[in-house]
């Protein structure tokens, strides 16, 4: 499995995995998944995003746990555990599903400029102009998409700030009282959270690319708790900003949030956060069109640059199909939800898988003995 | 293979224009008023600022467009069929609603504004108890170019300095859509053709109509129970002992409490209150210190009664702008919306605690 | 290699001797001088070129100590002539290249192939003067000529160590220009050296002239704005680049030398940075980053926010605005194209004009036109305060290729943003930094430290902490040796001393 081992000029430092797994994390997910988390939890919203965070991190270690023992990308494990043919197809149902979640960013981003500033903008036009972004992105490699992770989360970090500006406005009743709503919808609330939280599954395809990665385990961990520290405070603003019924119907609370902002020389910053949150989905895509690429290279043994020839177009036609409101927010919903059960249904089941072979093993060695 | 890539993406920018708005080729909507129009719905009359060029100084006017229809939305398509320049709503500072219209509810107004992106979350409403048209009109002949911003400016002054508690829009949609508290904006009227702040008026909340009126007093009061002040001015009547006269309290500081007790229906309001004594037209002088305790003590019992006064009318009136629902929602975990206006509320005791102290006197004594 | 390989091609259709050559030189070039001396010990021919030749060094160590000394023999000759380094020369080729660079070539009067050749070159240069391009307040006020010999003593004169180590080379097909590559040895990253020695032997062009074309000529990527070797006509900015292990060349007859590797951030350090107190620099360098990122975009943003985004003017500054616009016919991008290259243009103009006239240009144009075409109503005097100060911003920069970047840069944003507003803005800016993060200099990383991360390095890119921080060199140029100084063990925690007490 030498050949699988990328060179180590490629490869990044162990911090990497902190901007890898953050840059990931927060998305398209940031701007809306108060209302959802609401719907089940109301008002005590605040503690599912905590339960879900605990929850992805075990999720983390387990997979952790598996890449730490075959020390490769998710291709060769599941080649190992299931076999060549079943492997391949598990690897590359994955592969869609990542490639499946770049589009839904980027169509989720589309879709919020157009209503939020050109209504009249064509969906084709800005994939197109992804596309050709992210093919000379990619060219870069690896060692650049985790650089635009790096730019993406330094570089709109300063202006965090502006998200406790509406604090201004908080009401502390709103929150009050404490557990109003019972464990369990506190944790299909969690759940409806860990919808935002995908995106750790990427290491999976990533491992090999970290320098001495099974130091990176702690990183990815840290990177995941930066994640939940700004949900939790995205979250917590918004509790207490908004009437319940106020942000029931409201689609993106957080830039909506931002329209109280306001500064002597610029209002409305909403527009400023737009601008930002191109910057942090950028490299969102930028790491699951990598991951999905090299997954296709692995699987059917060709040239990355062949598979983007192919996927890229694709990708820049897939998001004009998506059209209105609803269809947009079914195919979000489908997509997020499969990478729910493959963070918490498949990544524990593969985990399992693991013990058992590695048991059986260790028996059937006993009885050679 | 470069040339090609820089073709395309040529080609991109060239076919991507998106449909401008250039500053001074829009008309930047800044104030709309809304009179009632009986069955056709409302009246609306937007204004905006143009520019009459005249040589190298421009000159700023303002000018006003109103229609008539049911929707903010055909309003728009309505008033666009009037106007040189296309009418954009992303510069709206202030709406004005008729009070007759307001009586029949803002939902339909608010809704628009809530919906649209392009809405600041700072903009100013304020009811009218006079047509707003004719304001527009007589602001706009007055005040030529800041007449779009003039009202919005007024309120928020008023906000910062005086009696009246802080609205916007934001303030409005949160208790709008809360079932815990109702809607308050500012109540004006026009005193020799010039618009003015009058009291507050309160709304009822998921549907917004109009149902009380607050004065600039009771408006004070409802202040401090929200937000505390910090610059307020009360005239108080002393008849304490040998003082008489009238007592103008300036910069009163406010702190306050409500406390509630476990069941949620008794609720203690404490404030605590520091103001400056600016002006007395008594004729004892005011270095006395039983002058100063006579106006602490009349100041407590007449906050007091008033503030008793004004919860008890809120109650009777069934409308709660002040917010005990939410106080009663955060204490209890029995919530029920229609449960608390229909039996719990007019069931609530209060007790209210009054201190006050005069911290100066002003640089005489 | 190649050099030799074109002048044998040459060669071989006239395959004349040496004598017969020098002969035919002097028939066809006017300046060539060749003559018999008559001596004591016979006769001898003197060939140069008249215009190389220092006449004093001709006559007085030449000529008259050949004249003047006894019955010598042919041999011994050289001892008698008094300049430094003659030497005894056979190969006609080297002779004639010798001759072209101020060599005085002697050989008897007999037809014989070779001789001794004497360096005479006359030497006019212009004095080292204080740095033009590179002002700075505080610091070595002095600044590279156009002669290689004296700018390399400018160099050795502020490093005086033998690891300071000068290979020099020739470049250039017909130019044959001198190029040294300076590192101090031990402490530069050999892999690094053996890129610069490789890259510039490559080099084919015919004529050199300035040690920028050379770098342009031998930089990682040519379809670039960005500029990937620092130019500098500073000796100490020299020094201390290689110092920190990089590698430095400079060309004959050019008054900058040219460092690399070199990274985006070292464009904003000037030297003078390190010559002021640590907090000055460093809030020197963040008023230079703030002033490039408002330089490059000021003009983008004015012309989003009046296309696109009307609603986050504020509302007292609304009034402001329209009204300067109210009266200009063009939109917004067509009135800061105009204005962008107006400035550009006085600038350009400023730069060319004799400098007399050019700084009447530069000031009273610009408040003229300016003035004037706010008048006319082309553009908006808003505008016009917003482009002047991205123009003034833009001078901030102490190396002058950079501020050329940001000159061009502004360009394509300010493009974007009339196609798509702030979103123009911000995916020109993606396209920027992935850009910048796959340019490399040398092959090393363009963006260190931000790309790699090395938080390590920014005391010293980023920030300027003092100098007690700066314990070792730069991580990105993989130095040799890390540390500065003898590597110390931290010193025993003394504790300092309570108030009003002191130390013993």
């Amino acid at each position: 499995m030498m050949s699988s081992q990328p060179p180590k000029y490629v490869q990044t430092p162990p911090f990497s995995a902190f901007f890898l797994v953050h840059a990931m994390q927060i998305g398209v997910g940031v701007l809306g998944f108060q209302r959802v988390v609401m719907e089940a939890s109301g008002y005590d919203a605040w503690m599912s995003v905590l339960f879900a965070g605990v929850g992805v991190s075990v999720s983390i270690w387990l997979m952790y746990i598996i890449l730490n023992t075959y020390e490769a990308d998710i291709v060769t494990i599941h080649k190992l555990l299931f076999g060549s043919l079943i492997g391949n197809a598990l690897s590359l149902i994955l592969m869609i599903y990542f490639f499946v979640v770049a589009v839904v960013i980027l169509r989720t981003f589309i879709e919020v400029l157009q209503v939020w500033v050109f209504y009249d903008l064509q969906t084709w036009v800005l994939s197109v102009l992804a596309a050709v972004f992210f093919w000379f992105a990619l060219n870069g490699g690896f060692r650049l998409v985790a650089g635009l992770c790096v730019f993406g989360v330094l570089f709109p970090s300063g202006l965090f700030i502006i998200l406790y500006l509406p604090l201004e406005y908080a009401e502390i009743n709103n929150i009050l009282p404490i557990l109003q709503h019972n464990f369990q919808e506190v944790a299909l609330g969690a759940k409806e959270t860990i919808l935002a939280y995908i995106g750790p599954e990427l290491l999976l395809m990533a491992y090999p690319f970290i320098e001495r990665a099974r130091l990176s385990h702690k990183w990815a961990q840290m990177g995941h708790a930066a994640t939940v520290y700004i949900y939790f405070s995205v979250m917590v603003v918004s509790l207490l900003f908004y009437s319940e019924m106020q942000i029931e119907r409201l689609i993106w609370p957080t830039l909506t949030m931002l329209k109280i902002v306001e500064f002597p020389f610029i209002e409305r910053f909403e527009y400023v956060g737009l601008f930002l949150w191109l910057i942090v989905v950028t490299p969102n895509i930028a790491l699951c069109l990598w991951a999905s690429s090299r997954g296709v290279k692995r699987i059917f043994s060709i040239r990355q640059r062949t598979a983007l020839y192919v996927m890229l177009p694709i990708f820049a036609t897939l998001p004009t199909f998506f059209a209105d409101r609803q269809g947009i927010e079914t195919f979000n919903n489908a997509v997020s939800t499969f990478g729910l059960y493959i963070l918490i249904g498949y990544l524990p089941f593969l985990f399992i898988i693991h013990q058992l072979k590695r048991w059986l093993k260790g028996g059937r060695r006993n009885e050679t003995n | 293979m470069k040339r090609t890539k820089c073709v395309l993406v040529f080609l991109l920018i060239l076919t991507s224009c998106v449909h401008t708005e250039i500053i001074d080729q829009i008309a930047l909507v800044q104030t709309i008023a809304v009179d009632d129009a009986g069955e056709d719905g409302f009246e609306k009359t937007v204004t905006f600022p143009v520019f009459l060029e005249q040589g190298e100084e421009s000159l700023m006017e303002t000018k006003a467009l109103s229609t008539t229809s049911s929707t903010l939305k055909e309003a728009k398509t309505l008033l666009n069929m009037r106007s040189q320049r296309p009418v954009s709503y992303g510069q709206i500072r202030t709406v004005i609603i008729e009070d007759d219209y307001a009586e029949k509810g803002l939902e339909h107004i608010v809704e628009p504004l809530y919906r649209d992106p392009l809405i600041g979350y700072r903009l100013n409403l304020a009811i009218f108890d006079v047509n707003t048209k004719d304001v527009i009109e007589t602001i706009r002949d007055r005040d030529k170019e800041r007449a779009g911003v003039m009202i919005s400016e007024m309120i928020d002054q008023n906000q910062e300095h005086e009696n009246i508690p802080h609205t916007d829009l934001h303030r409005f949609l949160f208790t709008l859509y809360s079932d815990g508290r109702d809607p308050v904006l500012p109540l004006m009227t026009t005193i020799d053709d010039h618009p003015a702040v009058q009291g507050i008026g309160v709304l009822t909340s998921g549907k917004g109509k109009l149902v009380h009126t607050l004065d600039l007093k009771e408006s004070f009061l409802l202040k401090l129970l929200l937000s505390g002040s910090k610059e307020g001015t009360q005239i108080f009547n002393i008849e304490e002992g040998p003082f008489s006269g009238q007592a103008l309290i300036d910069q009163i500081d406010s702190k306050r409490r409500i406390k509630v007790n476990e069941d949620g229906t008794h609720y203690e309001i404490s404030l605590d209150l520091k103001g400056v004594l600016t002006d007395f037209t008594g004729e004892t002088n005011t270095d006395e210190p039983k002058l100063i305790s006579a106006i602490e003590k009349t100041v407590k019992r007449e906050v007091k009664d008033d503030m008793e006064n004004l919860v008890k009318t809120l109650q009777e009136k069934g409308v709660d702008p002040i917010g005990f629902g939410e106080k009663y929602r955060s204490q209890t975990r029995d919530w029920n919306a229609e449960m608390y206006y229909d039996t719990l509320y007019e069931n609530f005791n209060f007790d209210v605690d009054v201190k006050m102290q005069v911290i100066q006197t002003g640089a005489i004594e | 290699m190649r050099r030799w390989f074109y002048r044998n091609k040459g060669e071989k259709k006239t395959d004349k001797t040496l004598a017969e050559h020098l002969e035919k030189l002097k028939k066809a070039s006017g300046d060539f001088e060749q003559y018999v001396v008559e001596t004591n010990h016979g006769s001898f021919v003197l060939s140069y070129y008249d215009p190389l030749i220092d006449k004093k060094t001709l006559s007085e160590q030449v000529i008259a100590p050949l004249k003047l000394a006894g019955n010598t023999n042919w041999n011994e000759a050289a001892e008698v002539i008094w300049t430094a380094e003659s030497q005894y020369m056979q190969d006609k080729d080297r002779i004639l290249d010798h001759l072209a660079r101020g060599y005085i070539f002697i050989r008897r009067h007999n037809g014989e192939n070779s001789g001794w050749l004497c360096p005479a070159k006359v030497e006019h240069e212009r004095e080292i003067n204080v740095p033009e391009v590179e002002f700075s307040v505080a610091g070595p006020q002095e600044s590279f000529v156009e002669g290689l010999d004296t700018n390399l003593f400018l160099i050795r004169k502020r490093l005086p160590v033998a690891e300071l180590q000068v290979e020099k080379m020739r470049v250039g097909t017909t130019t044959q220009t001198d190029v040294a590559i300076i590192y101090l040895k031990g402490v530069v990253n050999e892999e690094n050296l053996q890129t610069v020695r490789q890259r510039l032997q490559d080099v084919t062009y015919d004529h050199i002239q300035d040690t920028n074309q050379l770098a342009q000529m031998i930089q990682d990527k040519t379809l670039t704005l960005f500029p990937q070797f620092v130019n500098t006509e500073r000796p100490d900015r020299v020094a201390a680049i290689l110092v920190e292990g990089k590698i430095a060349f400079i060309s004959e007859g050019s008054p900058e030398a040219v460092t690399a590797p070199a990274t985006l951030l070292e464009f904003f350090s000037s030297l003078e940075d390190y010559y002021l107190p640590w907090y000055v620099a460093t809030f020197i360098r963040f008023l230079r980053f703030g002033a490039v990122a408002f330089s490059i975009l000021a003009t983008p943003i004015y012309v989003a926010v009046l296309t696109y985004h009307y609603e986050m003017i504020p509302k007292d500054l609304l009034a402001t605005l329209v009204a300067s616009r109210s009266n200009i016919p063009f939109p917004p991008v067509i009135e800061a194209l105009f204005l962008e290259f107006t400035i550009e243009l006085l600038r350009e103009a400023g730069a060319r004009l004799p400098s007399k006239v050019g700084q009447t240009i530069g000031i009273v144009g610009g408040i003229v036109i300016g003035q004037a075409s706010v008048e006319a109503g082309l553009t908006s005097n808003i505008l016009l305060i917003v482009v002047a100060l991205a123009a003034l911003a833009s001078f901030t920069t102490p190396v002058y290729q950079m501020g050329n970047t940001i000159r061009i840069l502004r360009f394509p944003f300010i493009l974007a943003t009339a196609f798509m507003g702030l979103i123009g803005l911000a995916v020109t800016l993606m396209f920027t930094v992935i850009h910048l993060m796959k340019l490399t200099s040398l092959g090393r990383p363009y963006l260190e430290p931000f790309f790699p991360l090395r938080l390590t390095d920014w005391k010293d890119a980023v920030l300027r902490l003092p100098f007690s921080f700066f314990k070792d060199r730069p991580q990105y140029t993989r130095p040799k040796r890390r540390f500065r100084g003898p590597q110390k063990h931290k010193r025993q925690g003394q504790k300092s001393p309570d108030i009003d007490e002191f130390y013993q």
